[in-house]
């Protein structure tokens, strides 16, 4: 906490984490590889949903038309049940764990993106976790998602992820 | 410069395997090492590059997440390969990510390396070191950069390793291969030095039995074979000339053998045949001997004219017969190398002129000019074989004088060079066809047998002639045209003799014309033959006398009119008798009557005698017969021009010819002969000589004969019963020596036997002269005349010889009694001269007498030397022999002997005889003069 605190202290550190996580965000995007059949077109764009209210989903709109593959990223703020349906990446940021839950069940596990921020319910369901180890920002991933999901990690990014079993 | 060929053959082979095989490794090695390197950079960069890529892959994400931990452990994994010195991690910022150095690694010996932009480094390359940057490209973007610094340490060491390794591998490798090629070698160097040890073996013992060992089937297998076949076929050729060499001897010796017997054989038959001509030549030539004489002898008894004629033609047909023979013998003798020459010195000049004599009269009848031609500045002795030389010359005249009917006949002598003289008989007759030129000198063939018909011979003249004319050491050649004339030629080596005695043809007249004026004198020579005009010119040129040429009597004339009235008168005319038209008589009496011109002496000549009344007529000075001899001619002239006018009497010395043969003095002569006939013309010829003989049938009879008494001359036959010519000749020579009877024995050989050595057996055994048979009247006296001028010196004979003296000299028989001059010399001299001679003889005296006066007083002289006492002893001496002084001729030569040997003790004593001796002559002399002038 005092470190997080420190950061948000520090000025504009606060954006500047928000931006760095939103980087991570995209860079691991970057190294997932999606099924054949998620996008019709090369240009039909990549689906990012975010879900709660952060510096980070505020931060997430930066990444509008930065290019996943071929497709353009398209930041959508989800609001009902049926936005879900569309999403290839999910940004969920909540407290609550059934929320949590909720919003997993609502969603296609194994080919969406499920991506937190320093969740405490990371075990009750996600995929991957952003993490800040030894001031360092570091990211989690799932070892059961991972068997199960249809998305490809990239062994590079895997190589950097901690790989958690929940 | 040293070559492979010298060494020897295993030496050549191994180098010629190794050599090329060590340069080829060499090469081999140097390249692989270049490509060892190359290609181990190559490698140790693509290594380099594929890590590079290899990090940057595998750090993509590394990069994008700026994950330095993740960075440092994938650079830490470097640390396996150790050639990696230095990695680093570069983000997209080119911010160093994360770095790796080995420990071992020096990073400030590089400074570039820490202080260059990785886009610098990218650009450059390092010294030392391999470098790659790699970028971290993912999804298109560059992410960042990784780079590899490789500091070749391995690589070099690695190379460094192998190139430690190769030389001991070559050097392996070479020795691996040396031994191999060592032993490789062997193959074929075994072999070839077998082969040249067995060669040397068989150059050195000589043994072709030997063999080369092994079979091979490659070239050096060919080699031995051939070798091989080689040594057995000199082996069997060996064998084959071993046996032929031995069947050879044998043969040989067979062959020897039979040759030898045919040899013997040969030899046999010769001797036989050279036996069987001895025996011919001696048996026919005995009866020639009694045929010849006795028709010679009954030729000088009055016969009638038939009788005369008969006898002539029986004469003339016995010389052609004997002349046959002789030419048989001859050509016998060259056929079977028998004939040999002699070297003795003789007179060239007189050979020839006595051809003059020989041939001229023939010539004369013939009507044909006989021209003697020598070269008047001719040196007269020479050294050769005077008898062979006169044979082919009389044989080549003869001949020319046969065919020849009119025009002349030539001899012609010229020294072409010093030892070198051409001898030419030229004639004017009836030539030879060409064709048949060389036929001429083929054996008994003449130009054609008609010829033979119509001049009859043997033919065997010319053959011998070209046969000793080559064994004389030259060629006979011949060019004639038919009908036109010969020419006979040959060149020969004589070698001249120059001594005083080659001059004394003309010494006497020198010594003569000194006391007159010679050079002024005038003579006209007139005769219408060219040459023999010119003949007479030359010979008179010689002693510095000029003259005038005319042709014939007219021209004479005019001459002599012309020099009349320039008053220079001829002194001297040299006539030819025979001329055409006007001949020497006519033209002689023509001169003589023209009393105004200056009588000049005449000298006529002739080829034969003339009536000497004729002569006398027209008051000839003088008479020389053709061809003219130099020597008579000098001698004539010398008389004519030195004696006063006065004399001019016709003095024809050839007058006393026809009746000389006879000896004032009746010299015993011992005739030692056998053949009762040969006996009789023997001593009819020495009869008719005025001569005593004596017989006597063998050598015995002559031995005791010549024990009893004493003889003058001694003619001794070879051949006789109990003992022969030469035997006897011996047993006197003994008899002699041993003081048993006196000696100087004048002893002449007589033999039939022309074909043996005889001349110089008997000359061995003693005898002073030889004579061969048949001999004629003129041979004999001739061969007697040198031994019989002078009266034998012992006492007992010598009072019988002043008796004898006395009855046939009327003339001395008042002289005083004077042992010391034999008186027959001065009066044969005085006989030369038909009429007076006292006037000639008291000249003769006087001159001696001064000569003896002279030396007197130069031996008594007692400052006198020995040389100059030698000198006018030596004169005296053969002026006293002259004129028949014989004790004092003794005395001096005495006296010269003894200063020649220089015994000074008897010359005072000699010289005491020879005054004692000189006053005995002087008075002899002083008388005779006295009574030849009261006498006219």
């Amino acid at each position: 906490m005092f470190s997080f605190f420190s950061i948000h202290n520090a000025l504009a550190e606060i954006n500047k984490i928000s931006s760095l996580k939103v980087a991570y965000i995209y860079n691991i995007a970057k190294f997932t590889k999606w099924p054949d059949a998620t996008w019709q077109h090369k240009n039909d764009p990549f689906m990012l949903c975010a879900y709660g209210q952060d510096a980070v989903t505020t931060e997430l709109n930066t990444l509008t038309n930065k290019k996943v593959g071929t497709h353009p990223i398209s930041v959508v703020e989800v609001k009902n049940d049926l936005d879900y349906q569309h999403c290839n990446a999910l940004y969920i940021s909540t407290d609550d764990r059934n929320l949590y839950r909720y919003l997993l069940s609502h969603i296609n596990l194994p080919i969406v993106l499920t991506l937190t921020d320093e969740s405490p319910f990371f075990e009750s369901g996600g995929f991957i976790n952003l993490i800040e180890k030894n001031n360092k920002l570091r990211f989690q991933v799932s070892n059961q998602q991972l068997s199960t999901t249809k998305l490809i990690l990239s062994s590079k990014l895997l190589k950097l992820s901690i790989l958690v079993d929940n | 410069m040293f070559k492979i060929k010298n060494l020897a053959l295993r030496t050549q082979l191994i180098a010629i395997g190794l050599l090329p095989g060590v340069i080829a490794t060499v090469v081999i090695i140097i390249f692989i090492g270049f490509a060892q390197n190359i290609y181990s950079r190559l490698d140790s960069e693509n290594d380099l590059k594929t890590l590079a890529s290899l990090m940057a892959s595998q750090n993509t994400a590394t990069a994008q997440f700026k994950d330095r931990e993740a960075a440092n452990e994938s650079l830490r994994s470097l640390n396996a390969k150790s050639e990696i010195v230095l990695a680093r991690i570069y983000d997209e910022n080119q911010q160093v990510l994360a770095e790796y150095i080995q420990p071992d690694f020096n990073l400030d010996s590089h400074i570039s390396l820490s202080k260059l932009n990785i886009l610098e480094l990218k650009k450059g390359q390092l010294e030392d070191v391999l470098m790659h940057v790699e970028p971290i490209i993912y999804e298109g973007s560059t992410l960042g950069y990784v780079l590899l610094v490789d500091d070749c340490s391995v690589l070099n060491q690695r190379l460094l390793q192998q190139s430690l390794i190769v030389p001991i591998i070559f050097i392996l490798g070479t020795l691996f291969a040396l031994l191999i090629s060592i032993r490789m070698q062997r193959f074929i160097s075994t072999p070839l030095l077998e082969i040249t040890k067995v060669i040397e073996k068989v150059s050195t013992q000589k043994n072709y039995k030997l063999r080369i060992e092994g079979q091979r089937s490659d070239e050096i297998g060919v080699l031995m074979n051939g070798f091989n076949l080689m040594l057995e076929q000199i082996s069997i050729r060996d064998q084959s000339l071993q046996d032929h060499k031995e069947n050879l001897e044998t043969k040989i010796l067979q062959r020897t053998e039979e040759l030898t017997a045919a040899k013997d054989n040969a030899e046999a038959a010769s001797k036989a045949k050279s036996e069987f001509l001895a025996t011919m030549s001696h048996e026919i030539r005995t009866p020639m001997n009694g045929i010849l004489g006795m028709t010679e002898l009954l030729l000088t008894t009055p016969l009638e004219k038939r009788q005369k004629r008969f006898t002539e033609t029986a004469h003339q047909s016995g010389i052609n017969l004997l002349s046959i023979i002789n030419d048989i013998l001859d050509f016998s003798k060259i056929e079977s190398g028998k004939m040999e020459l002699e070297l003795i010195e003789f007179n060239l000049r007189s050979l020839i002129e006595e051809f003059g004599s020989l041939y001229g009269e023939t010539a004369h009848n013939k009507n044909i000019e006989f021209i003697l031609s020598i070269p008047p500045d001719f040196t007269n002795i020479y050294v050769g074989d005077p008898v062979k030389l006169r044979q082919v010359l009389s044989n080549l005249l003869n001949n020319a004088l046969k065919f020849t009917e009119h025009g002349q006949v030539t001899l012609r002598v010229n020294e072409i060079e010093n030892g070198k003289v051409n001898f030419k008989v030229i004639d004017t007759g009836i030539g030879i066809e060409r064709e048949k030129i060389n036929h001429i000198f083929e054996s008994f063939a003449q130009e054609d047998s008609s010829t033979t018909r119509k001049y009859g011979g043997s033919g065997l003249g010319l053959p011998i002639a070209k046969q000793l004319v080559s064994l004389m050491g030259g060629v006979l050649t011949v060019t004639s045209d038919k009908s036109v004339g010969s020419c006979f030629s040959f060149e020969i080596d004589l070698t001249p003799v120059e001594n005083d005695s080659s001059h004394l043809n003309n010494t006497s007249f020198y010594l003569l014309s000194e006391k007159s004026d010679l050079e002024n004198k005038h003579i006209l020579v007139v005769d219408d033959n060219p040459t023999n005009r010119f003949i007479i010119k030359e010979q008179l040129k010689e002693i510095n006398l000029s003259c005038d040429l005319a042709e014939g009597g007219q021209q004479a004339l005019s001459l002599l009119e012309i020099a009349h009235s320039q008053n220079t008168p001829y002194d001297l005319l040299i006539l030819d008798m025979h001329m055409p038209g006007f001949d020497g008589l006519e033209l002689a009496n023509e001169i003589r009557k023209n009393s105004l011109w200056t009588q000049p002496i005449m000298i006529m000549l002739s080829s034969v005698s003339t009536d000497s009344n004729l002569l006398k007529q027209n008051k000839i000075t003088h008479f020389l017969h053709k061809p003219v001899l130099q020597k008579e001619f000098y001698q004539c002239l010398s008389s004519v021009l030195t004696r006063p006018q006065e004399n001019t009497k016709s003095t024809d010395s050839q007058s006393i010819d026809n009746e000389s043969y006879h000896f004032n003095y009746p010299y015993r002569v011992l005739v030692a002969e056998d053949n009762p006939v040969n006996q009789q013309v023997a001593s009819f010829m020495l009869e008719s000589f005025g001569l005593h003989v004596d017989l006597a049938d063998n050598g015995l009879i002559a031995v005791e004969s010549v024990k009893s008494k004493d003889y003058d001359v001694i003619l001794m036959d070879m051949q006789m019963p109990e003992m022969d010519g030469l035997e006897a000749t011996s047993t006197i020579r003994k008899m002699e020596s041993t003081g048993e009877i006196s000696k100087g024995n004048v002893i002449i050989a007589l033999t039939a036997n022309a074909i043996d050595g005889d001349m110089q057996r008997c000359l061995q055994s003693g005898m002073d002269a030889y004579l061969s048979k048949p001999y004629s009247v003129i041979q004999l006296y001739e061969q007697l005349v040198p031994w019989l001028h002078i009266p034998r010196h012992d006492g007992s004979n010598s009072s019988e010889v002043n008796d004898d003296e006395h009855t046939i000299e009327k003339n001395n028989s008042n002289l005083v009694e004077n042992n010391s001059v034999d008186p027959t010399l001065l009066n044969n001299l005085a006989k030369l001269r038909e009429g007076d001679s006292s006037i000639l003889i008291n000249k003769v005296i006087n001159l001696y007498l001064n000569t003896l006066q002279e030396s007197l007083v130069i031996f008594k002289n007692p400052n006198a030397k020995n040389d100059e006492i030698r000198k006018s002893a030596h004169s005296l001496k053969s002026g006293s022999a002259h004129v028949g002084a014989n004790q004092l001729a003794k005395l001096t030569s005495q006296l010269e002997k003894a200063l020649i040997s220089n015994s000074l003790t008897s010359v005072s004593e000699l010289i005491q005889e020879i005054d004692l001796e000189a006053h005995n002559v002087i008075a002899y002399f002083d008388a005779k003069i006295i009574k030849n002038l009261n006498e006219t």
